[in-house]
């Protein structure tokens, strides 16, 4: 679960490189998304993460350990609270798997189960399954600079190169000094904005700036959004190649 | 002809204890044929509803579509074969096409399944044409009753649609309920939203596409053969019939009960008079009656029981099943939770096979329970009997 947040995180703010038109005192679209490239990807990583979902009535506090490697495989399982402890989630590209220890049974999520939201969060089981370089899916272009709190930072602007891209825009604010996305707004083909993504605090870990306090937001929902904090990240682990079977989610 | 007039004589003698068994076996008859009644017109309501308003007289399937797995339905559409051109030209077929979305009403999520329907289609008996609305600003749709309840929503109420293309790239707009449809048919309705099949086709890229073909009901012409599967309306509808099957053996369940206890009175009455009448029996072999006719004498007094149930039902219960024919039951919960297509007001059916299968079946019943206990007379000698000995 942490591990699918991540990579979704780590997807948006990390692959960024683009081709695009270059705005004249704006650096290219591409060059920004590789600086971010430089300061961010890694060959895996683990993450340990607290997920803060917002209901109307109240909220719920859910922690993970997440493993991935690239932006194809991830293992996550929760630690607490008691009742979704042992739970755990395993991405293999686009296909995705859930284990449950109180059934005891594997299943794959597909289909409709991929529009249901993981554990009540503004996330969806489909926003987990995005494996796609955004670099490659997309046309980037600065379209303006703005602050984003104190920070200053790029507007960049992706347009899906492809019809069968899941967002066909998308808007990301990248401080400029940092080089890490602050924001993000994702569009459907219509133009109508459908989800939001917000970075409120940063941290530097192993020289690099990552992102530590999250907000996600499903716009068409009501509520406060789904908060997600990075408690701590280790990158470049020895990670075995078991974690990202089928098996080991049993284990 | 002298055993029929003795045995009605032994019975109406014995007052009120044979009308008492009768009584008690014609509850037992009339529940058998209400209950069965009732059943028979769950099943037949059931395929007629689903006739008219989803299933016409048959379908014809895209390959991928299995409506057993939902995992199926998101590549559950093909481009509608050519072969069926004149038939939906004509009016005979109606494409729909099912696709997975999702509404936001009141900004809560709903997944639903959005159904493409040609608003001027004649096939289903729903009112389609409410979908006649050109508009830039939304997308119209209409929605069930029991839809429109749930999401708590109104005629002209807007709220967002989000679904995902044929290429699989999101898309929303805002949707306006045109018309709330009040249908006895809760599986066209709950979960449902059904909009125009051309801007259905339109906003998902899947132009000329469809699910399923439905065939009008009235229609027993020629279907064209086809790389799409046909489903004929019994083959649609034999979940009904399984459902229906399956309530009916639960029911058959209380009537053997009350016909038990029924047969259990007349079995009673039987041994008991066999005890009472010794010295009767005694007399009447001395007269000259044969074992044989006096097995005969007692077991048509206790078969003549039914025959008394029976007149006594049609006497008292007839009226009752026709009011109940008529008026139907209205069902004093909600029908929606029953798991298969149903009015909120059933109406039993009581063909005259029904009828005289049940008679038949009661006297049979009854016949033989009153032979039971009289068959020890076989062994019975005069001497005895008129004794008050039973050997």
């Amino acid at each position: 679960m942490k591990n699918q947040i991540l990579i979704l995180v780590g997807t948006i703010l990390l692959s960024w490189p683009a081709s695009s038109v270059i705005a004249q005192k704006w650096p290219d679209g591409l060059e920004v998304m590789q600086r971010i490239d430089e300061n961010m990807v890694s060959e895996n990583q683990v993450v340990e993460s607290t997920m803060i979902v917002h209901g109307i009535r109240s909220s719920r506090t859910i922690t993970s350990r997440g493993y991935m490697v690239g932006a194809e495989k991830s293992f996550s399982e929760y630690l607490s609270p008691p009742r979704e402890k042992g739970t755990k989630m395993l991405r293999l590209d686009d296909k995705l798997w859930i284990y449950s220890p109180g059934t005891n049974r594997v299943i794959q999520i597909a289909g409709h189960m991929l529009r249901q939201s993981v554990m009540g969060s503004d996330l969806s089981y489909e926003d987990f399954t995005e494996a796609e370089e955004l670099a490659e899916a997309y046309d980037c272009t600065v379209i303006a600079e703005e602050q984003v709190g104190a920070r200053p930072t790029l507007v960049v602007e992706l347009i899906a190169k492809r019809a069968d891209i899941a967002y066909a825009k998308r808007k990301v604010w990248v401080d400029s000094k940092r080089w890490i996305a602050l924001k993000e707004e994702r569009y459907a083909r219509s133009g109508k904005l459908l989800k939001t993504t917000e970075i409120t605090e940063v941290f530097k870990v192993e020289g690099r700036w990552y992102p530590k306090h999250m907000i996600f937001k499903d716009v068409l929902k009501k509520g406060k959004g789904t908060e997600f904090i990075i408690d701590s990240i280790k990158f470049d682990q020895d990670i075995p190649d078991f974690l990202f079977t089928k098996a080991a989610l049993r284990k | 002809m002298v055993i029929l007039k003795l045995a009605y004589r032994n019975l109406k003698g014995a007052g009120i204890r044979t009308w008492l068994n009768v009584f008690v076996l014609s509850l037992a008859f009339l529940s058998i044929i209400y209950l069965k009644g009732l059943y028979n017109g769950m099943q037949d309501q059931s395929i007629r509803i689903s006739e008219d308003t989803d299933m016409g007289s048959g379908q014809y399937w895209c390959a991928i579509y299995d409506p057993y797995d939902p995992l199926s339905l998101p590549d559950a559409h093909e481009t509608i074969p050519e072969v069926f051109n004149p038939l939906i030209s004509s009016g005979v077929i109606t494409p729909v096409m099912f696709y997975q979305g999702a509404i936001y009403p009141d900004n809560r999520l709903k997944n639903i399944i959005l159904r493409g329907v040609d608003p001027n289609q004649q096939v289903m008996n729903i009112p389609t044409s409410e979908l006649r609305v050109e508009s830039n600003e939304y997308l119209p749709i209409m929605l069930g009753h029991r839809m429109a309840k749930s999401i708590n929503v109104k005629a002209g109420d807007i709220f967002t649609l989000q679904w995902r293309d044929g290429n699989g790239a999101y898309d929303a707009r805002d949707a306006r309920v045109v018309a709330v449809m009040t249908t006895t048919n809760s599986t066209i309705d709950i979960g449902n939203v059904w909009v125009d099949l051309a801007l259905l086709q339109d906003i998902t890229r899947l132009e000329n596409e469809a699910t399923l073909l439905i065939i009008d009901k009235s229609y027993s012409g020629e279907l064209p053969e086809s790389e799409w599967e046909y489903h004929s309306l019994f083959a649609l509808t034999k979940d009904i019939r399984d459902m229906v099957e399956m309530k009916s053996i639960g029911g058959s369940i209380m009537y053997g009960v009350l016909m038990a206890l029924a047969l259990l009175a007349v079995f009673d009455t039987q041994v008991l008079s066999i005890w009472r009448r010794r010295r009767e029996m005694g007399t009447l072999m001395a007269l000259g009656m044969t074992r044989m006719t006096l097995i005969k004498l007692f077991t048509l007094e206790g078969g003549m029981h039914g025959f008394f149930a029976v007149v006594l039902a049609t006497i008292y219960g007839a009226p009752l099943l026709y009011l109940n024919s008529v008026k139907g039951l209205t069902m004093p919960m909600d029908v929606d939770n029953f798991g298969m297509v149903l009015p909120q007001t059933l109406f039993p059916e009581y063909s005259v096979g029904l009828i005289l299968g049940t008679i038949i079946i009661v006297l049979i019943t009854v016949t033989i329970t009153s032979f039971i206990p009289v068959r020890k007379l076989a062994k019975l000698k005069p001497t005895d009997a008129l004794r008050g000995k039973m050997s």
